[in-house]
């Protein structure tokens, strides 16, 4: 479905480009409809200075949010919390805890991540290791989609969260549209490598 | 050729990211063509495990596995990530599988 409205757009914003406007007008045009299209990080997707009470009251956010946007079904936030009991999501970085919780396919409309940056760290028991708890800093829930290939971006998160410094820049975001573009930048880099 | 079950939870993020990081890792120890991965889920591993020498996994697995389990936690943390590859690189040569190494991210019954 992406690909679709992206070529479209992509068409006919050459056709454009040779008609009327400049070579760089024309740049901007294609980048802008590109990310329009293509990105799942978006502004309104974040929670800044989250207050969340447990690590379920946390996830119950993040997938209410998601839902309101229309990006996952309403038996979403049940399906991730239910996974998170069986196979927890916490991930003890250098320097920084995070959560990366999901959940099956069949629950999701569009891909797509919600990111909630906690004002005091909530504990999620870690990936692989139950028995280990992490302080968690940051949550990013994932709405996947089950397809061979998961949008780039989404598959990109893992590196930026290796990549040193990255989860503290993230974490320094004053707003919404700060840490989108933040996000979104840090996740060029990795592909870029 | 080597038979490699990755597990995660739902099979379709984890893994997915995990098995480039395997892949490349295998390959840098001079492995490339001797092994295939599949991915599965958590929950079918044990069943599946017979057909295969060595599982490597993202998270807790149900049920008890027919072939070696190896935790893969630290490809995701990229830390540590040679002692868990020494593991596998190990396992799939054939040396003993059962015994314990002491290593808390490397073994699991």
């Amino acid at each position: 479905m992406h690909k679709h409205v992206y070529m479209h757009a992509y068409m006919y914003v050459h056709q454009y480009v040779h008609q009327a406007v400049s070579m760089e007008e024309g740049m901007r045009m294609e980048n802008e409809i590109r990310m329009g299209a293509e990105s799942v990080i978006r502004p309104e997707l974040f929670i800044m200075e989250m207050e969340a009470a447990s690590d379920e009251d946390a996830l119950d956010q993040l997938a209410s949010l998601l839902h309101r946007y229309g990006l996952v079904r309403k038996s979403f936030g049940g399906a991730v919390k239910e996974r998170e009991r069986r196979y927890s999501t916490g991930l003890a970085f250098p320097g920084m805890g995070i959560a990366i919780p999901h959940a099956d396919a069949e629950h999701v409309i569009a891909p797509a991540v919600a990111v909630g940056i906690l004002k005091e760290p909530v504990q999620f028991r870690h990936m692989g290791m139950p028995e280990q708890l992490v302080d968690v800093q940051m949550v990013f829930m994932l709405a996947l989609q089950d397809e061979e290939e998961q949008p780039e971006q989404l598959a990109g998160l893992l590196d930026v969260f290796q990549g040193e410094g990255n989860l503290g820049k993230l974490k320094a975001c004053r707003t919404k549209e700060e840490a989108a573009d933040c996000l979104a930048e840090l996740l060029q880099s990795v592909g870029m490598q | 050729m080597k038979k490699i079950l990755l597990v995660c939870g739902s099979g379709i993020y984890t893994s997915r990211a995990l098995s480039q990081r395997v892949k490349k890792a295998l390959d840098d120890r001079g492995l490339e063509g001797t092994y295939e991965i599949t991915l599965g889920k958590a929950s079918d591993a044990a069943e599946e495990s017979r057909d295969f020498d060595l599982c490597i996994t993202t998270t807790t697995l149900d049920g008890e596995c027919a072939c070696p389990v190896v935790i893969g936690a630290s490809f995701l943390l990229g830390r540590d990530v040679w002692q868990t590859v020494d593991r596998i690189v190990e396992l799939l040569n054939g040396e003993d599988g059962s015994e314990d190494t002491d290593g808390p991210e490397d073994t699991e019954e």
